[in-house]
């Protein structure tokens, strides 16, 4: 038994995570299986997160119940504002998009926004206090797939790293394993951002002394790599240091999407497949080339 | 006084439970790294019942034969390390690391369980903390081997507490009819 531990162990470890391919591998049937073993027990075992959530859910349906008339009034003036407000960003993004269109079409290159995303609720989280992973009530049967990007309504949530037939395992951007290509919104300059576990701060390390960043600066995902969807807001710059005797800076980011608030998060079809499980440097690796011409 | 096999059918499923639950909003994150490691107490809960009480799943699985004298041992090593890896599933963790953990726990338990039966509650406490702690230790190891992940005092927090939790399933077991002395 401990001689087959240690074989399914090694064998599982050999299985690259989502977040740290550089280049889109191709399992081997060894780990095609381990993956296919994996997805049947999250499958098996999903209902025990649906039943540890349960209470949080019971809470939230008796305060639901509870809400008084004039709360609930308050409530939908406000979504009745917000409403407004977006309706009027919409007017203004169909028109850009089209003209964003337009000149692609000019230009010969290929459309980039993604076309479907879907709504996911989050289900669990995961027990090792080291790890930034969530779990979501989508799966195959939903169209989900492993390398999918993840976004609420604020900014880049992180990335499906393991599913099964009704629920997937979401590795946060926080997470010490994950990292993201990324560009400065104000200056275009292209970084990673990565993640250093726990709190909910990304780092921007080994930026060379003259790359232009200030405090403030919105840090948005680059799309290359193809792993997330170009321009969606990944955080803001709050504070900039360099370690004495290094000639190069780092930058601490505050995540825009609120990663331990939300309830619902969004999941985005960006294409093509990506057959593994990552660890997600993924993105920085051969198949920039191909996102770089499409840009 | 209920039957040890009711005891088990629910409590191992609330300690699955347990094991994934997570705190309110309002709780602290450190209080992540002390929670007790309800599914080893679980194990060992069970394992010290396995041979009065085998459960339905058990005789599904290894349907009794002509002569049972040595195969409660291996039947229920293999049934411990099926329960690992239903485990490695539910903790998103190596395939096969718990079902280490699990199989070496339960030989150990299995193989000196007449010794066992004579502890106090202390000294099974005792036996709990360093069982955990070295389990942990492990679990630690292979994770960061595999997933890089970094050293901290987890291990010693979680036998800490799981030590301190053990006297809720001691009480358990005394209340069953299958009840392990000093456990």
């Amino acid at each position: 038994m401990l001689v087959a531990s240690l074989g399914l162990m090694t064998i599982d470890g050999s299985v690259p995570r989502a977040d740290k391919v550089s280049t889109v591998s191709v399992p081997t049937p060894l780990q095609s299986a381990v993956i296919n073993v994996r997805s049947g027990l999250l499958t098996l075992t999903s209902p025990v997160f649906a039943i540890a959530e349960a209470p949080y859910r019971f809470s939230g349906f008796v305060s639901d119940i509870g809400a008084d008339r004039s709360s609930l009034l308050r409530q939908r003036d406000q979504l009745e504002s917000q409403l407004l407000l977006l309706q009027q960003q919409q007017q203004r993004f169909t028109y850009l998009q089209q003209e964003n269109t337009r000149l692609r079409q000019l230009l010969g290159s290929k459309a980039q926004l993604p076309s479907e995303v879907t709504i996911a609720e989050i289900i669990g989280v995961s027990p090792n206090p080291q790890r930034a992973e969530l779990l979501l009530d989508k799966g195959q049967q939903d169209g989900v797939i492993r390398g999918q990007a993840v976004v609420d309504a604020q900014g880049v949530f992180g990335q499906v790293i393991e599913v099964s037939t009704d629920s997937s395992w979401v590795l946060l951007i926080t997470d010490r394993d994950h990292a993201i290509p990324v560009r400065n919104s104000r200056t275009g300059v292209r970084m990673i951002l990565g993640g250093i576990g726990g709190a909910e701060a990304l780092v921007l390390e080994d930026l060379p002394a003259s790359t232009d960043v200030l405090s403030g600066d919105v840090i948005e995902t680059s799309g290359l790599g193809g792993r997330f969807p170009v321009g969606y807001p990944v955080g803001v710059v709050t504070s900039l240091g360099s370690v004495q005797g290094s000639p190069y800076l780092s930058a601490s980011v505050k995540p825009s999407a609120a990663l331990s608030k939300v309830g619902h998060v969004l999941i985005i079809a960006n294409g093509s497949p990506q057959p593994v499980r990552s660890k997600a440097l993924s993105d920085s690796g051969d198949s920039l080339t191909n996102k770089q011409a499409d840009n | 006084m209920r039957s040890g096999g009711f005891t088990v059918l629910w409590l191992i499923p609330f300690s699955l439970v347990l094991g994934v639950a997570r705190p309110p909003s309002f709780a602290p994150d450190w209080l992540l790294f002390w929670r007790p490691q309800w599914i080893l107490l679980a194990l060992v809960f069970w394992v010290l019942h396995l041979g009065v009480f085998r459960g339905v799943l058990f005789r599904a699985l290894f349907p009794r034969g002509r002569s049972d004298d040595g195969t409660l041992f291996r039947r229920g090593m293999a049934l411990v390390w099926l329960s690992g890896l239903v485990v490695d599933g539910l903790l998103a963790e190596p395939l096969g690391l718990n079902g280490a953990i699990f199989a070496t726990i339960a030989f150990y338990l299995m193989r000196f369980r007449d010794r066992l039966a004579l502890q106090t509650l202390l000294q099974r406490m005792v036996m709990i903390f360093l069982m955990v702690f070295i389990a942990e230790v492990f679990r630690a190891f292979v994770l960061n081997l595999l997933y890089g992940q970094p050293w901290v005092l987890q291990p010693l927090t979680v036998a800490l507490t799981s030590m301190l939790a053990w006297p809720i399933y001691a009480r358990l077991s005394d209340r069953t009819s299958s009840g392990v002395r000093g456990s």
